[in-house]
């Protein structure tokens, strides 16, 4: 049997037999960009210093199937960030205390791929293109309709399933690539003993 | 390299208040105010988003984006929408290329989305990237490693 590997998105390597026995990896990897449409448990925290408003936010990610985890003191919210990962951040911008600009870039430190949604009035002077980050921020402006909300709510979650897929796709191929690599290598030093 | 953006409204006014802003930001813009032009278009230019309007009188924006969807499954579409509960938006959505903004808007907003979608497309393009080198230098190593077991 003669060696072969196949280019794209498919390795395909079959080893010269040796000691009676032929090596032969076939993994194929494939990204769907349709991810299924279905609730996925986020943990989101949100945050403003309106309590109705926090309510009423808390509300609709329940219903999308979120753990939600409110806060309307920006300190507390800071103490609960610092202490497990979420998988949404939902914030206001305005503020008293930390504002959200201060809120975004510490959990951005503590958590640099987390997911937000910033919340803002159309007259703030907030560095908004600075919280936008690499395309893992969404933003909403006041006043929004609860269609607005429950639209990002879902694009959050697809998006967030879509690089979470691009990047399980390259650790699995880097952990494929590794195994076999070193299967060839043990198999090359065995010939080299024999 | 500008981005390729393709505008679709019935309204004129709006078709060119779009492609105002979006010039401004330095897109090459295609507008259209038919969905069957707009359709063609995509067919034949490597446009990188879509912006399309919801309620038009000759086809609605779930069916345009749909069949841009089948000729381009990665690209990305800013959908208008002033009557979210009219149309199944959130179908639209499942393949996490898109962004969704509600009637009526203001400037800052679409230039923010517009900001959003350079970041998004790019965030895509770098994970792409970054998986096609671990495979080609994976590939490289593996034939390397083979080429030796057969000379040997």
């Amino acid at each position: 049997m003669g060696a072969s590997v196949v280019p794209c998105s498919m390795f395909q390597v079959h080893v010269p037999g040796s000691r009676s026995r032929s090596t032969h990896w076939c993994v194929t990897f494939k990204v769907s960009a349709q991810v299924p449409i279905g609730r996925t448990h986020m943990r989101t925290l949100i945050l403003d210093d309106e309590e109705p408003i926090v309510h009423m936010l808390a509300l609709v990610c329940e219903k999308q199937g979120h753990t939600v985890m409110p806060f309307t003191d920006s300190t507390d919210a800071l103490i609960r960030l610092a202490s497990a990962p979420i998988d949404l951040l939902i914030t206001d911008m305005h503020m008293p205390g930390p504002d959200g600009v201060a809120v975004i870039k510490e959990a951005r430190r503590l958590q640099p791929d987390l997911f937000t949604l910033i919340i803002t009035g159309h007259t703030g002077s907030y560095p908004i293109a600075e919280l936008m980050a690499d395309g893992t921020a969404d933003i909403m402006f006041k006043p929004f309709h609860m269609n607005e909300l429950r639209a990002r709510l879902a694009l959050a979650e697809r998006r967030r399933t879509l690089i979470a897929g691009m990047n399980a796709e390259k650790a699995a191929l880097h952990a494929v690539s590794k195994e076999m690599i070193l299967g060839l290598q043990q198999e090359l030093q065995a010939r080299k003993r024999g | 390299m500008r981005t390729l953006t393709l505008i679709l409204d019935d309204e004129l006014p709006i078709v060119n208040m779009l492609s105002r802003v979006c010039e401004q930001e330095g897109h090459q813009v295609r507008p259209f105010m038919r969905a069957s032009e707009a359709l063609q278009c995509l067919a034949e230019e490597p446009v990188d988003l879509l912006i399309t309007d919801m309620c038009m009188p000759e086809s609605d924006g779930v069916t345009v984006t749909k069949e841009a969807w089948r000729l381009r499954p990665d690209l990305y579409v800013l959908i208008i929408t002033g009557h979210a509960g009219m149309f199944p938006v959130e179908h639209l959505l499942a393949g996490g290329h898109a962004d969704i903004m509600f009637k009526p808007f203001r400037l800052n907003e679409f230039r923010a989305r517009l900001d959003l979608a350079r970041r998004r497309r790019d965030l895509i393009a770098r994970l792409t990237a970054e998986t096609r080198a671990l495979h080609q230098i994976s590939h490289d190593r593996i034939q390397e490693l083979q080429r030796e077991l057969e000379g040997r």
